[in-house]
């Protein structure tokens, strides 16, 4: 028997590192299929988030639905959708291998595990947009919701994506070191809600929590789209008041501390031997 | 400059984890030199440092001193190139993606670590083929039986053919069909394809049977570290085991302390403690004065058990 096995896998064997477009590929296709595995987890998703955003409803009318909140309050709660798949992707993706030995095995890659990391975010940032995108356009069939369709508002859309993506990595990072990390999830899940414009526009808080509310992720992307899709602005408009170069700074700067600190979780989990089943 | 001969160098590992009152010494200053193409055991009860060590090897766990070198690349200053040499079998973990099927996931690893799909689709059948799982390519590894499911675990270790195998507790959970095929699976790769195998295990009789060499580990220390048959050599004692017709009656026989006596098939066997030869010739002398019927006397060889066993007790002799 064994010269009819070993014998014959006689393979030249691996020697190179992978390329990055390949990792990329590699963790994003492998994400999708492990979504379409979930997909029936997706759809109550969808359902809680279309019941919440009607809740918000009622709650900004002061007990009734006005429809005249029903654009600035869609598009910034449609971010918040947005935040709230990629977090849980990324905080329930990363627990889940964990627990199943596939982070360990990942780890025996050549690559740093920031790079492997940004695979894993883009497939979360993938079906968070998908997400995003049924809900948005369900609430606005629903609800005759009217927008003035700007392509130039994709810009705002994707540099918010990528600051989602970013939290999402610091997310992913504290769920590799901190065994509540569902608790501080659905904490910092509120405050984004609550201070992204979703309630209110933000520019009716107190100056402090407004200062607090532009460094959460997807306020700033908030605030540059009402102004291209809701307002009439154009891409001019927003460069010209420099909302558009914070949101740019805001995301990269997100993408690269969420970056760094899930490759310091990874290598604290290594150091500490807690990268593999707890 | 000197050749080396050693396809895995261990050099004074050390694992802390913890600070202060709080640290655990799981390895402690463990050097081990491998030599490609051997099978080396390391045994040792719950907690004794056999996983840490897997793990500091494949660089999963950071050391806190000592290196490891696979094939002279050294994990923490060239990881990149020394975990190409390697593919692990962990334990504690499904290893692989039960939402992906087989055939998903050794494409899957095979990519992590640099080929191309036209590289791992040949190498990828033939492994699936031989671990009979090529008809179930596409069905869901979580939907497998425990044992198709670490075939799945090894094939993926496997995919980049790499220079050292390790296995965590290989055959845990496997049914006996399984087991044997993952052993067969060791056995040839380690002698056919001259690949290095590190494996835990508390299977005992599975080490006699696989490996070459056998390291025991209690304590984060390796208290022996040798040959098997060297191994059992050391610890080999003149015992004996007679055996007498029916069910004697031995009151009258002066037993040597630490002698046991065993009724079965119809037989009475006496295992002794370490004998000289007088006090053999003397117990058989009792034993024919007694008029009982004596049918055989050997010796009694340890197995790896008892020396494992002993070992955890005594320590080594100067092993």
């Amino acid at each position: 028997m064994r010269d009819s096995m070993a014998s014959q896998i006689g393979f030249a064997g691996a020697r190179r590192s992978p390329s990055m477009v390949r990792v990329l590929g590699n963790e994003t296709s492998k994400g999708l299929v492990i979504l379409w595995d979930n997909r029936r987890t997706i759809l109550p998703e969808l359902g809680v988030l279309v019941v919440f955003y009607f809740l918000i409803q009622f709650l900004v009318g002061g007990g009734r639905v006005v429809p005249a909140l029903y654009a600035p309050t869609l598009l910034a709660f449609s971010f918040y959708a947005l935040l709230y798949i990629a977090t849980l992707k990324m905080v329930a993706g990363t627990l889940e291998e964990m627990n199943a030995g596939t982070l360990e095995q990942i780890h025996l890659s050549p690559l740093p595990s920031w790079a492997l990391s940004l695979g894993r975010v883009a497939s979360a940032a993938i079906e968070a947009v998908a997400v995003m995108t049924v809900v948005g356009c369900a609430l606005i069939l629903l609800l005759g919701i009217r927008f003035t369709y700007e392509p130039a508002a994709v810009l705002p859309v994707l540099l918010t994506v990528v600051g989602v993506a970013g939290f999402g990595l610091l997310m992913g990072a504290l769920a590799i070191r901190v065994s509540s990390i569902g608790a501080i999830l659905h904490v910092l899940q509120g405050i984004v809600v609550f201070l992204n414009g979703s309630f209110v526009p933000v520019n009716l808080y107190p100056a402090p929590l407004q200062l607090i509310a532009d460094l959460l992720p997807t306020t700033l992307g908030v605030e540059v789209t009402r102004k291209l899709l809701l307002q009439g602005g154009s891409l001019a408009d927003v460069w010209a008041d420099h909302s558009l170069i914070w949101l740019f700074i805001h995301s990269a700067v997100l993408l690269v501390l969420g970056a760094f600190a899930y490759q310091l979780a990874i290598r604290r989990a290594m150091r500490d031997g807690g990268l593999g089943p707890r | 400059m000197a050749e080396r001969t050693s396809a895995i160098e261990i050099e004074s590992l050390t694992k802390i984890y913890g600070k202060g009152a709080n640290a655990t010494k799981a390895v402690d200053d463990v050097s081990l030199d491998i030599p490609a193409g051997q099978i080396i055991g390391l045994l040792g009860p719950n907690g004794a440092g056999k996983t840490t060590t897997i793990k500091l090897i494949s660089g999963l766990v950071t050391p806190t001193a000592g290196t490891v070198r696979l094939n002279g690349f050294d994990i923490r200053r060239q990881r990149s190139q020394a975990v190409l040499q390697l593919g692990a079998v962990l334990e504690g973990g499904r290893n692989v993606y039960w939402s992906l099927s087989a055939w998903q996931n050794l494409l899957y690893f095979g990519r992590l670590k640099g080929l191309s799909g036209k590289e791992i689709a040949p190498r990828a059948e033939r492994l699936l083929r031989d671990l009979g799982l090529w008809q179930v390519r596409d069905a869901q590894v979580g939907g497998f039986s425990r044992g198709m499911q670490q075939k799945v675990a090894v094939a993926s270790a496997l995919i980049t053919d790499p220079a050292f195998l390790l296995l965590d507790e290989p055959t845990i959970g496997l049914d006996v069909e399984a087991a044997r095929t993952v052993k067969d699976w060791i056995v040839g790769l380690a002698y056919e394809q001259h690949k290095t195998v590190v494996l835990t295990t508390h299977q005992l009789d599975m080490a006699q049977e696989l490996c070459d060499r056998i390291a025991i580990i209690r304590s984060g220390q390796i208290v022996a570290d040798l040959p098997v048959p060297e191994l059992l050599s050391r610890f080999h004692e003149d015992r004996f085991r007679i055996v007498l017709g029916s069910h004697s009656d031995l009151a009258g026989i002066q037993l040597p302390a630490g002698s046991s006596v065993a009724h079965e098939d119809g037989t009475t066997a006496v295992t002794t403690a370490a004998l000289q030869d007088r006090d053999v010739y003397r117990l058989l002398a009792q034993i024919g004065e007694a008029g009982l019927s004596l049918r055989s006397v050997s010796p009694v060889e340890p197995d790896l058990e008892e020396v494992f066993l002993k070992l955890l007790r005594e320590g080594a002799p100067g092993a």
